[in-house]
């Protein structure tokens, strides 16, 4: 090989490490953030809901547990809320939905409630930390747990129908998923 | 402090039922009228007692004594959780930290920080935690661990890798150099070269003894020159040079065929003549190339002495090293640092320069809204300045974070004293200060003042101040105990047997801390000039969200079991449910 060809696949190959370095850099969302959580315990949490009654995640083992982080004043939320709602009508008694509503007012998340005319259990989490338990960042944030209480699937941003029935499927047989997924979602504030 | 306390205390001495803060002293004149002029104690119409004066201010010393290691302990505290709070990325930012982040996410992450400290868990434990929820993504720097150690080392492999490219330059280049022959050239070869340019030979010699094709070169040269892209001067200087390259070439050449088979041989000797000059240049170059390392290692230690966070919006990122906006700097007080400014706050309200401590103190606050020592002696500036109602509500911030605060229990006790305000209520939080304070004197001062507020009481018989109805409201179990920094407790009180209508008396505590001593009293009736008196039904509900307007269902409310009540009961429990 000349010297001049030498110099010339060198320059080459500098350049492409660069431009494959920028190009990883620029292609990956640097907003996401990869969960640890996913195949392990649910963290336990208990929450008020809008209708006074008291839940805790523990006491619901043996079902499987749809865990959805929402706020009125997310756009995705409300695309995915009537999906969810008939979604929660189609399942039986061994599935719960828990709707955890965050970074919101009180009257706000009711309205939503209302508006959307949403039958599953849904609460607040006035301090966050439910939220922060859970690695919470982008609205819609979906969690399947199995009812041995293990994380199987997340789903950053609102999820299709499609997804939730086969995740469900997924969570009541505690198989976990080996990547969260992502839609449309919103940060939050 | 001292002097505010002292001042205090004196007053309370003073008028045994305190008519204002405006009558305050230092307490140097306070002092100096109990040592050199005795009888002025008696002036006080203390009824006398001078062991009750020496009391109070023995207390105010031990109170000092303990608001200070709270403040110490408190300031430790946030200390602490700023640190691991930088250490942590806010995750709905782009590269702030959670410490220096507005989010409402991260004033969450950092409650939750001091929690956990509050707790007993050390830093590493707490870091741990947040990494269990976000990954290693929520640390600002990675872990030097495996994978991640690539974005320690990589700098300083790609900084020694330039090192030695620059050195493998410099080197080559002063190689060329001393390959240039000096003297003149033997002008029988140089004949001999510029007629074999001229006739278009290419130049002798194998490539590894020729790195320059020489009589290529020196064609170019020609044609360049004659095309006008070259000056005259710049044509002759290179043309010489490199006929002086090609006589010694040929000279090389022709001297010896070994030279061509071992092409290194002469240069040594061709170096040798050269290497003092060649020496002088690389030192020189080596000198400058030191000045430069030098000046950038000082411009980044300066650097990273003088930047950091900033720490509230009118921060500046260079703060107290570059534009003297820091502590004890101009401009702003202590705009900088929230620790400094609270500082700055306690000396000028020491010196009763409340136009200085006022915006200390709001810096501080802008900080943390609920900061216990900032609200407490806002809380006391605003008593101070006649805004009752704004100073109950700055010391009930300050005792919602910290229940126990000395400083903020002594002050609320003393507004609700204050132009017999509300006597009950007083005592309450004097009651709760003297279960802090360990057996001794100073605790027996207080059980004085509390006799004494007892005592003047029955002295002002139907005055108001006997006819407030003082307990506490507590949380049924089960009720989350935090009510969150929105949250307004009303205490209602409703003439027994109405129906509807407004409330006789509302007393509005904002972000309690259950269970909460409360006092309703005459100070709390709804309509200027109603009475408060008559048998009436006590009720209480906490709106988590403060707005007054909307009425949540499901939010804790209650009455008291033993309704209807009437003004003077004490020891009212209204638990919410």
């Amino acid at each position: 090989m000349s010297p001049a060809a030498r110099r010339l696949l060198l320059t080459l190959m500098a350049v492409g490490a660069l431009v494959i370095l920028l190009g990883y850099g620029f292609y990956r969302d640097p907003r996401y953030i990869p969960s640890p959580l996913v195949g392990n315990t649910a963290p336990d949490f208990s929450l008020t809901l809008f209708d006074g009654r008291e839940v805790r995640l523990s006491e619901l083992r043996g079902k499987t547990v749809m865990l959805d982080f929402w706020a009125s004043w997310c756009l995705p939320c409300r695309a995915e809320a009537r999906d969810l709602e008939a979604a929660w009508k189609r399942q039986g008694d061994d599935v719960v939905f828990l709707g955890i509503n965050i970074q919101d007012k009180e009257a706000d998340a009711r309205q939503f409630i209302e508006e959307f005319g949403i039958t599953f259990a849904n609460g607040q989490d006035p301090d966050g930390k439910v939220a922060v338990d859970y690695g919470v960042w982008g609205i819609p944030e979906a969690f399947f747990v199995s009812p041995a209480g293990r994380i199987t699937y997340k789903h950053v941003g609102a999820i299709p129908p499609a997804v939730l029935a086969a995740r469900l499927e997924d969570a009541r047989h505690d198989r976990a998923s080996a990547e969260s997924g992502r839609g449309e979602h919103q940060t939050i504030r | 402090m001292r002097f505010c306390l002292c001042l205090m205390s004196l007053d309370t001495a003073r008028k045994a039922g305190i008519q204002g803060w405006r009558g305050a002293t230092y307490i140097a004149a306070a002092l100096s009228r109990l040592d050199s002029r005795p009888r002025s104690v008696s002036r006080l119409n203390f009824r006398g007692n001078d062991r009750a004066v020496i009391g109070a201010l023995l207390l105010t010393f031990s109170l000092l004594l303990t608001f200070a290691v709270h403040a110490h302990a408190d300031q430790a505290l946030e200390d602490r959780v700023r640190a691991i709070a930088s250490e942590l990325r806010c995750v709905v930012c782009q590269n702030l930290s959670v410490a220096d982040s507005p989010a409402e996410m991260a004033v969450q992450m950092r409650g939750i920080v001091r929690e956990q400290l509050q707790a007993g868990k050390t830093p590493d434990e707490v870091r741990a935690y947040f990494v269990s929820k976000y990954g290693e993504w929520v640390l600002l720097a990675p872990t030097a661990q495996g994978f991640n150690l690539t974005v320690w080392i990589l700098p300083f492999v790609v900084l020694l890798a330039g090192l030695a490219m620059a050195a493998w330059f410099l080197r080559r280049w002063s190689r060329r150099r001393a390959r240039e022959p000096e003297g003149h050239p033997d002008p029988e070869i140089l004949e001999r070269v510029r007629a074999a340019v001229a006739a278009g030979e290419e130049t002798p010699g194998s490539p590894e003894s020729t790195p320059l094709p020489i009589y290529q070169d020196l064609r170019e040269l020609d044609f360049d020159h004659q095309a006008g892209k070259l000056s005259d001067a710049d044509y002759e200087a290179l043309k010489h040079r490199y006929e002086r390259q090609a006589v010694e070439l040929l000279r090389h050449a022709g001297e010896a065929a070994a030279a061509i088979q071992e092409p290194d041989a002469p240069e040594p000797e061709m170096t040798q003549p050269t290497l003092s000059r060649w020496s002088k240049r690389s030192w020189m170059m080596a000198g400058g190339a030191a000045l430069l390392l030098a000046g950038g290692v000082t411009l980044g230690l300066l650097l990273g002495q003088s930047v950091r966070p900033r720490t509230s919006p009118e921060d500046s990122m260079t703060g107290d090293f570059l534009t003297g906006t820091g502590p004890g700097g101009i401009g702003q007080p202590g705009a900088g640092n929230p620790a400094a400014a609270l500082k700055q706050g306690q000396d000028a309200f020491q010196r009763k320069d409340f136009k200085t401590a006022i915006p200390a103190f709001r810096t501080v606050l802008r900080h943390d809204p609920g900061h216990p020592a900032a609200n407490a002696y806002m809380g006391m500036i605003l008593a101070q300045a006649g805004h009752v109602d704004a100073a109950l509500e700055a010391l009930d911030r300050a005792l919602a974070r910290t229940p126990n605060f000395p400083l903020a229990l002594w002050a609320k006790g003393m507004v609700l004293f204050q132009d017999g305000r509300d006597p009950a209520g007083a005592r309450a939080h004097l009651e709760r200060l003297e279960a802090l304070l360990p057996e001794g004197e100073q605790r027996n001062a207080v059980r004085d003042l509390i006799a004494r507020i007892g005592e003047q009481a029955r002295e002002t018989p139907g005055a108001p101040a006997g006819a407030s109805i003082a307990g506490t409201v507590e949380l049924e179990a089960g009720q989350a105990s935090d009510a969150g920094a929105r949250a307004v407790l009303y205490i209602i009180a409703r003439p027994a047997g109405a129906q509807g209508g407004p409330p006789l008396a509302v007393k509005r505590i904002v972000a309690p801390a259950f269970p909460v001593a409360f006092s309703l009293g005459p100070g709390d009736v709804m309509i200027q000039g109603t009475a408060f008196e008559g048998p009436m039904n006590l009720t209480a509900r906490l709106d988590r969200d403060g707005d007054p307007m909307t009425r949540e269902p499901g939010e804790p409310a209650g009455a008291y079991d033993g309704n209807p009540v009437s003004p003077g009961a004490r020891k009212v429990v209204v638990k919410l449910r």
